[in-house]
């Protein structure tokens, strides 16, 4: 297997603080190709790499550049991932090494280089331990869920069902009412009142060929992927659409759908987008949110929903990722503790072969099940154990400056480790010893992880995970907090002072807060 | 190592030894009764803690039964390994360093100071130090910590069957398989609630020990919230507890995908028993890592500096 490493600069960002000439000769000496650039966001930059990768058949590629969450969180990034993954490298080779973010913007100073090799050896590492994933081609279903017959529901609805979708529209109450959905003082606003505005817009959808409406209907199940998604209704009825829309703005009704939906929540219970500048995006390319803060931003919410819903519904094929947690069967022992802990229904037990099985379906990929098997016969596509075990291991071979500790921060992908990159952005700084480890949940840190991190030499465990009631996993902070509290016992009995390992909530936008509490944590770690 | 060596015509020599144990593991083959006879007709036992031989022969098959607790446990582990063409751990004593291991829980000074100065019924007790007697080692070890083993039979001790089972491979130039799932696969108690895909606690009633005569002698441990290390424990001891109506304990060791026993259960029973079960959350150590403390990740404290293993030699067999 050849690995490519390409190294960006990122416009001197990266390279004023870190030595890329360093790295460059480093590497090649251990027999990798690299290749560099000044800014790999840019199109020049980005043909070369695939240029790289096509000429030298690399069957791995790690990135060392800015932040993943750049490249899986904006359309134009995550393009060329997938034009990466065109030109032959499976998407599970692919790793990244964040040097921008979480290196050169936060530290500075001696470790710095060292600390970049470490960053890379596990983005290496990543490449090794990871086997490939199945990616499966589906031909979309041109339908939708809209959720919530609100002003944006009804509007969305409309352009679905004009543009030749076939739409279900579901709301708890009675669809027609709009008086819920807008107050007096916006209605003061617009020009017309709520009846003339809305009554042509409802009478629309209702007489509409291609609208089914669901009033007074709630929602018992969602499950799928983009282009095609199960939805069970109260009642039993079953609906197969291609993608969702979700058109509610009330706390209360958030907090009831988001274990249905599985759409991460912001710290006022309502549901939020990926990423603050994509209002409409969620985490699931599947499912949009359309909400505005009145008549005019819901309806442009709708439109912006529906227009980045049918850019992917009216593909002919759609890629899918199958990155479930997988199960070795000559281990398992059907002991059902895996389905007992999945929040998402995707394991259950083959009563014939008395294995456990995953459906690839509901699997989101949490990992959570796979910490909970008690053989270890459960182990995830994306973060296999071997690879989290040797990441620590490399990890735990930075050597930090004098008396100052070293700390392994293992940051969720739903919080910890966008906060972490937000802190870079924010121009705030910790210790370089402060060595961080991506995990996709909370409910992926297996206690041995722990347990080898204090062996291999940490001075602390810092666990970044999302705040109480928002996990991007909904259960994963709840499930590590449990195990914390039962391995306190396991650190006791080996000497282990229990106050190193620290666990922290943290929202993906506070950088402020995870820079204070990484810093309050490696004081007290020095013993200031 | 080459098992083909063996000579169906002779006899295989086998030389039996214990360090650090119980014994239990040595009786645990002689509880195979009539059974033995069969197994003497392949085998010869020409050294074994119970003859009067002073050196260890040369032999095909050595067993070592027990953990590597003192200077001359390691001295005789050495000898055997050297005088064996194929070295198998023989117990879970000698496979994780078993219930002796336990002791690693402490400073070496403090096990010492209690055995010998404070108990209740010590007057004026001295540590005793003398050339003769063996120096204790700081830790308890595994055997495959110390020399390069080439099988293991696990179990506290193994079941008769097992040990005959594994002889009679080696016998016929065969390798020792051990099973490699958890002991629910072979569980024969009702298992229910544990196969719904719904996320719940399995219960909420917890029980404790005294009240195992209460519960139904059919149905899981886990689901009556009695604790139950069979989740991550190795198969292969026949389920004997549990048709005895006691929950597994962990004796078969880890299954070969797990790093250690006392992690994993926690992991796994945080999530699916309030509290993880209250005889768990009593003693989450000691139920955790009964049985193999010396070969869990952290296998000591952390106060108390690893000391060294001769690295050349320390290529334990991790079947
Ligand atoms: S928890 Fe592990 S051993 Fe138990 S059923 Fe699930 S995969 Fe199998
Ligand atoms: S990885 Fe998460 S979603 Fe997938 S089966 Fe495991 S617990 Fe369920
Ligand atoms: S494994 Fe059990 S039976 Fe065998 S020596 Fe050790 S304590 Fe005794
Ligand atoms: S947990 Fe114990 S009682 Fe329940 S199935 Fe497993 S071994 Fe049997
Ligand atoms: S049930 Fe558990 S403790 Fe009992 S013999 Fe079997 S493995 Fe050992």
């Amino acid at each position: 297997m050849s690995i490519g490493l390409c190294l960006c600069k990122c416009n001197r960002t990266i390279s004023d603080v870190v030595n890329i000439d360093a790295l460059f000769d480093w590497y090649r000496e251990q027999g990798i190709d690299v290749m560099g650039c000044d800014e790999l966001c840019s199109a020049d930059c980005q043909n070369e790499l695939l240029n790289n990768i096509r000429e030298n058949e690399w069957s791995g590629i790690v990135i060392g550049a800015c932040s993943p969450k750049h490249y899986e969180t904006t359309k134009n990034q995550s393009a060329i991932l997938q034009s990466i993954a065109d030109a032959g490298i499976n998407p599970n080779k692919i790793a990244f090494a964040n040097l921008r973010e979480q290196l050169a913007l936060p530290n500075s100073g001696d470790g710095v280089l060292e600390k970049a090799k470490c960053l890379i050896d596990v983005a290496i590492s990543k490449i090794e331990h990871s086997a490939d994933v199945l990616v499966e081609e589906i031909p979309p279903r041109r339908s939708a869920l809209i959720i919530g017959a609100s002003i944006s529901g009804v509007f969305a609805a409309l352009r679905l069902a004009d543009a030749g979708y076939k739409v279900h529209i579901v709301d708890k109450g009675e669809i027609g009412d709009f008086s819920e959905y807008i107050t007096p003082e916006e209605l003061a606003k617009i020009d017309v009142s709520l009846t003339c505005a809305m009554t042509p817009s409802f009478a629309g959808i209702k007489m509409h060929p291609n609208v089914v409406m669901y009033p007074e209907t709630t929602l018992t199940d969602v499950y799928g992927r983009v282009g095609d998604y199960t939805v069970q209704l109260e009642g039993g009825e079953i609906l197969k659409v291609g993608g969702i829309i979700v058109c509610v703005r009330d706390a209360e009704l958030t907090s009831k759908l988001r274990p249905i939906l599985h759409i991460d929540i912001d710290s006022e219970g309502y549901f939020r987008p990926k990423n603050p500048a994509f209002v409409v995006e969620t985490r699931d390319p599947g499912k949009y949110l359309a909400v505005g803060d009145d008549v005019r931003s819901d309806i442009l919410a709708a439109d912006s929903a529906v227009l980045s819903l049918t850019s992917i519904l009216d593909k002919n094929e759609i890629n899918h990722i199958i990155e479930v947690s997988e199960v070795d069967e000559d281990v398992c022992g059907g002991c059902g503790t895996c389905v007992k802990t999945c929040m998402f229904h995707a394991t259950s037990i083959d009563l014939a072969r008395n294995v456990s099985v995953t459906d690839a379906t509901r699997c989101v990929g949490c990992g959570n099940c796979v910490v909970a098997c008690p053989t270890g016969a459960r182990d995830l596509v994306r973060y296999p154990n071997s690879y989290m075990i040797d990441a620590i291991r490399i990890l735990g071979g930075f050597k930090t400056s004098g008396a100052s500790p070293k700390v392994l921060a293992m940051l969720c992908d739903g919080s910890g480790y966008p906060a972490a990159d937000r802190a870079g952005l924010m121009g705030l700084t910790y210790p370089t010893g402060v060595l961080p480890l991506r995990v996709s949940c909370a409910g992926r840190v297996d206690t041995q992880f722990i347990l080898y991190a204090f062996k291999v030499g940490f001075d602390g465990v810092f666990i970044g995970e999302c705040p109480e009631g928002a996990c991007h996993n909904i259960v994963g902070n709840t499930d590590l907090a449990r195990r914390a509290n039962l391995f306190r016992a396991v650190l006791r009995s080996r000497a282990i002072d229990t106050d190193r390992l620290r666990i922290e909530e943290i929202s993906p936008l506070e950088g402020d807060l995870f820079v204070e509490a990484i810093n309050e944590f490696v004081d007290e770690l020095r013993g200031d | 190592m080459n098992c083909g060596v063996i000579d169906m015509g002779e006899k295989v020599q086998v030389a039996t030894t214990w360090l650090q144990s119980c014994s239990g593991c040595h009786i645990s083959l002689l509880d195979l009764h009539e059974e033995l006879l069969d197994v003497l007709d392949l085998i010869e036992i020409v050294y074994s803690p119970l003859m009067d031989i002073k050196e260890i022969p040369r032999v095909t098959v050595g067993l070592v039964e027990g953990a590597v607790a003192n200077d001359y446990n390691e001295e005789v582990l050495r000898e055997m390994r050297e005088q064996s063409d194929i070295l198998v751990a023989f117990g879970t004593c000698a496979c994780f360093g078993g219930i002796p291991g336990m002791r690693n829980l402490h400073l070496l000074q403090d096990v010492l100071a209690r055995a010998y100065v404070e108990t209740e019924s010590t007057v004026d007790g001295i540590i005793p130090e003398s050339p003769e007697i063996p120096a204790l080692k700081q830790h308890v070890h595994a055997i495959s910590d110390i020399v390069k083993v080439d099988y293991m039979i696990p179990g506290c001790p193994p079941p008769p069957q097992m040990i005959k089972n594994a002889i009679v491979a080696l016998v016929n130039g065969e390798e020792i398989v051990l099973p490699t799932k958890n002991l629910c696969n072979d569980c024969k108690r009702k298992h229910d609630s544990m196969l719904i895909p719904k996320r719940a606690f399995l219960t909420e009633a917890v029980q404790s020990a005294p009240e195992l005569d209460k519960i139904d002698r059919d149905k899981c441990f886990l689901e009556q919230g009695v604790m139950c290390m069979g989740p991550a424990t190795r198969t292969g001891c026949g389920s004997r507890c549990l048709d005895a109506n006691m929950p597994c304990r962990g004796c078969m060791g880890p299954t070969p995908d797990a790093l250690e026993q006392g992690a994993k259960i926690v992991n796994a029973l945080a999530s699916i028993l309030p509290a993880g079960g209250l005889m768990f959350n009593e003693d989450v150590v000691g139920t955790g890592y009964r049985y193999s403390l010396p070969v869990s990740i952290y296998p000591h404290r952390a106060d108390d500096l690893e000391e060294e293993v001769n690295e050349e030699e320390n290529e334990g067999d991790e079947q």
